[in-house]
């Protein structure tokens, strides 16, 4: 299946070298889930605090993506 | 009272061009520890309700907190509260930059303007020394213009408040800038002020301040500073990407208000983000006194029809400025930042009120021959003649200067402003975060989101997460919040220091700083004091319950699409749970027992 991680903030270190912001597309195996698709682009679990799916807050990095799922991925963040 | 305040404030009477000076009273000091909360207490007892806010018999006051100006890290806030010209409530705006502490160094806690002057004036406090100058050379002048005069005339070592065109011609969203780009913006503080004739504040002070248990103060200090510079957000999000780094976070959620609420997300978010901000135009932070963070964004358009200089976007402003009218040109945008600084507005509800106007177009009820030029959704170019007209009044400028209510209201189409008591809402849509909806109908200056920050625990989990899309538990959330920043504005803290400290830290500081005996459930019963106070004044002032809602768009019409698609806000049964907790009746109203506990 295919996921678009996307990173924010001081995680767009992350983004392969030369990919332009936001997002990459991967290519994953069909029970993915998203500390599998951190660990894809060797993403530190810890340096991770808000993990979004498709829109909506996700606590549970164990849980499995679907097929063209968007994971939004920032470290601590705030402003207002 | 000898430590962390003066202990005295000043008054001008603009009338008779005469000032004194007058002890602050300590019981009130403790009951509502000083900035927002001092100065409400003093507005509200001497202050018609009723009073038109453009009046002179309406007051201004300028009013540092007791942490103000001290070594606590992120101590330099100071507020205007008046009666607000937009809303006709209880007004209080917040703002950073070195004024605040230079007020108290030169020998005050607040300042008490009453009347009007008879021609433009600035009030100089040097080191006590209060002299009122007239100043008709500097009517009419930007802020940037008048800050360099007065450095020139006066010393590079005072430090101003001042207003720009914005204020002198009432703009009833005009705000007071210090240092060039630090805005006391909501509300329109600035219009009060220009009503006054007062053009500018100047302080320079040399006068020291003192802390009640000093070991303990410095110990408390160098706590919050390790936990602000160990906090992920204060040490490293805030002064990486400053608060422009909520674009993207709002808009995945859905929640970003996109062509005057119409959608909840902006396809050009990812080009006017604080991320694509840091890489493109920031040429350095900057820091208000004493503020170890450093969340301000020195920037430069190099180039092109937009090219200067200046500070911002801030997240606010650059939602305002872009999403909001659909404009995805950083440098557009910017430019039109720059222009509210130099001009004196607010940047939320200048940009608000120029989205509501692109609707009115956009639904065919306004035209561009009443504008005067084409002003539509996603036109950078217009947005920035339209804002430099709004601050002159100039052409149809005129008409946005009285903002998105009135605006709405005049062209028959009340329901497509977008705020509540007259106030633009800022850069949340609450169908995406429904306990903003709840915040934005309670808060008692108009929409706004520094009142009660719930997108803190909703959406960006802290100090909690909660779901963004239920209501349960959001009205006791939402009061807690309130409560905690009202004794936050009052004790002259940054509400941004709450990322990484909370109450028992505040309380602590204020502690050792002031010699009361401050614990956390005083600090938070002061929070619920100073809200009730604001309150009781918007009630007298004639505000109902029918006041505390949203815009129909928000409670019935469901999202469109994203994250958020089919939402809208159940604000009654919210509404109702809130009041409750409160301790007040179903019309919102304080009952006696809960005035009596809170001795008001």
């Amino acid at each position: 299946m295919t996921i678009e991680l996307r990173l924010f903030g001081t995680l767009r270190a992350y983004l392969p070298a030369g990919h332009p912001p936001p997002g990459v597309q991967l290519d994953m195996p069909p029970d993915a889930s998203i500390a599998d698709a951190l660990a894809r682009l060797a993403i530190p679990p810890d340096e991770v605090a808000l993990t979004v799916v498709n829109g909506l807050y996700e606590r549970d990095r164990t849980r499995r993506l679907s097929d063209g799922a968007t994971l939004s991925v920032w470290s601590h963040v705030a402003g207002g | 009272m000898t430590h962390a305040y003066v202990g005295q404030l000043l008054r001008v009477d603009l009338d008779r061009r005469q000032t004194r000076t007058e002890p602050l009273n300590r019981d009130l000091a403790r009951l509502f520890i000083g900035g927002r909360g001092l100065a409400t207490k003093l507005f509200s007892n001497e202050v018609d309700p009723n009073v038109d806010p453009l009046h002179p018999a309406n007051k201004l006051i300028l009013a540092a907190g007791p942490l103000t100006g001290t070594a606590a890290p992120c101590g330099s806030r100071f507020m205007a509260v008046t009666k607000g010209p937009l809303t006709g409530a209880i007004a209080s705006s917040n703002c950073g930059g070195d004024f605040g502490p230079d007020l108290k160094y030169a020998g005050y806690d607040l300042i008490v303007f009453d009347g009007v002057a008879k021609e433009p004036t600035i009030l100089v406090i040097d080191d006590g020394k209060v002299e009122l100058r007239p100043a008709a050379d500097l009517w009419g002048r930007t802020v940037d213009e008048v800050e360099d005069t007065l450095h020139t005339r006066l010393g590079r070592d005072f430090k101003f408040v001042s207003i720009g065109p914005a204020g002198e011609n009432l703009v009833r969203y005009a705000a007071i800038i210090n240092d060039k780009s630090r805005a006391a913006g909501r509300s329109g503080v600035g219009a009060v002020l220009g009503s006054k004739k007062v053009k500018a504040v100047a302080v320079r002070g040399t006068g020291g301040l003192t802390a009640a248990d000093p070991a303990g103060f410095r110990t408390t200090c160098l706590d919050v500073l390790e936990k602000l510079k160990n906090g992920a957000v204060t040490g490293t999000g805030l002064p990486r990407f400053g608060t422009a780094i909520l674009v993207n976070v709002i808009n995945e959620h859905g929640a970003f208000p996109t062509h005057n609420f119409q959608q909840g997300q902006f396809p050009g978010a990812e080009k006017i983000s604080g991320e694509t901000i840091a890489d493109q135009i920031l040429r350095r932070n900057r820091a208000c006194c004493s503020c170890p963070v450093a969340c301000g964004r020195v920037t430069e358009i190099k180039g092109g029809q937009y090219a200067g200089r200046g500070e911002g976007p801030e997240y606010e402003t650059i939602w305002a400025l872009g999403a909001a009218v659909g404009v995805s040109n950083l440098a557009a945008a910017t430019k039109a930042n720059y222009i509210c600084n130099q001009l004196g507005l607010d940047t939320i509800s200048a940009g608000a009120t120029i989205a509501c106007a692109m609707e009115l177009v956009e639904k065919g009820v306004l035209t561009e021959q009443e504008i005067g030029f084409p002003l539509r959704f996603g036109d950078g170019e217009a947005l920035v003649r339209a804002m430099t007209q709004i601050g002159r009044r100039e052409g149809f400028g005129d008409v946005l200067a009285e903002g998105g209510a009135r605006l709405a209201a005049k062209y028959g189409r009340p329901e497509l402003f977008m705020g509540v008591k007259k106030q633009e809402f800022p850069a949340y849509d609450p169908r995406g975060i429904l306990g903003m909806g709840l915040q934005y109908a309670t808060s008692n200056r108009g929409a706004c989101h520094v009142r009660g920050y719930m997108v803190s625990t909703e959406i960006l989990g802290l100090p909690m997460k909660m779901d963004p899309h239920t209501t349960a538990g959001k009205a006791a959330v939402n009061i807690a919040f309130q409560n905690l920043t009202a004794a936050v504005d009052s004790a002259g803290m940054c509400l941004f220091a709450t990322f990484s400290i909370g109450a028992p830290e505040l309380a602590a500081l204020l502690k050792t700083a002031t010699g009361f005996d401050y614990d956390v459930d005083e600090l938070l019963l002061a929070g619920e004091r100073i809200w009730n106070l604001e309150k009781l004044f918007n009630l007298r002032a004639g505000f109902s319950r029918k006041d505390d809602t949203l815009p129909p768009r928000l409670l019935h019409e469901p999202m469109p699409a994203g994250p958020a698609a089919g939402k809208t806000v159940p604000l009654t049964e919210m509404l109702d749970e809130y009041y409750r907790l409160r301790g007040w009746d179903d019309q919102g109203c304080p009952t006696p027992e809960k005035l009596a506990a809170l001795h008001l």
